[in-house]
């Protein structure tokens, strides 16, 4: 119910674990995302969505970032094209360690 | 209707034996009683025994944990330093890879924080083979 907090009445926790990624979970294993999510909650509560989007949209970004990571495979895929570009045009070939001969290391 | 001498099936000259029809329970082994108290019996012994292998078990494991726990320390920093390497070596690559293409920052972070995030396989791995890959994506739950 909206302003009455009946769980926290009856000091029970019926559903308080999976509503966010943030919540307490048991062992304390965080979440991938648990520290961005906690920033943009943090940002965002208390105040609307309108406000909201203007004012969070950093850590909100940053959130979505960490989730579906379409920006850093947008990134790598720069680099896969740019290196199958130039090594079908014979200018770059990759060191050793990138073609599976590198020096085992601990 | 006199009876004509026809083949018919009659018993036996004689008649036949006896046909016992009367209880016959064995007189011999344990009694009901005995059997229970001899299943409830064993069932006890059993987890008597369960109790003391499961304590002997976890007496082992404590061993076993006590060997792993302080190298703990050693293979996380030999981890992080191989980690630390291998995304060194991917930033060089990234450079050279990329050094005719206008206006790419090498090494620029997709995020607006500076907090380290542990990296991705596909972020350590990417310019390398892809059963290297594999077997790390293996390796990560073993």
């Amino acid at each position: 119910m909206p302003f009455l907090d009946v769980q926290k009445r009856f000091g029970i926790n019926l559903d308080g674990w999976w509503t966010i990624q943030s919540a307490e979970q048991p062992y304390k294993f965080p979440a991938r995302c648990h520290a961005f999510e906690k920033e943009w909650i943090e940002c965002a509560h208390g105040i609307g969505t309108i406000r909201e989007e203007k004012e969070c949209k950093i850590e909100y970004d940053d959130f979505i970032e960490c989730i579906l990571r379409k920006k850093t495979m947008k990134r790598m895929d720069t680099i896969w094209r740019q290196r199958k570009k130039l090594m079908k045009e014979g200018k770059y070939t990759p060191p050793p360690h990138h073609m599976g001969k590198g020096e085992p290391r601990p | 209707m006199t009876a004509a001498k026809v083949k018919q099936d009659m018993p036996p000259a004689g008649d036949y034996g006896p046909i016992d029809y009367k209880r016959n329970l064995l007189r011999r082994g344990l009694s009901g009683y005995s059997m229970l108290a001899l299943g409830i019996g064993t069932l006890l012994y059993r987890y008597w025994k369960i109790i003391k292998c499961n304590r002997e078990h976890r007496r082992l494991q404590i061993e076993d944990f006590e060997a792993r726990i302080p190298l703990m320390p050693l293979f996380q920093a030999e981890t992080d330093r191989r980690i630390l390497h291998m995304l060194r070596e991917n930033l060089e690559e990234e450079a050279i890879i990329m050094k005719d293409v206008p206006g790419w920052k090498v090494g620029k972070s997709v995020y607006n924080t500076t907090r380290w995030l542990p990296p991705l396989l596909v972020e350590l791995y990417g310019l390398r083979p892809l059963e290297e890959r594999v077997f790390a994506n293996i390796m990560r739950y073993t």
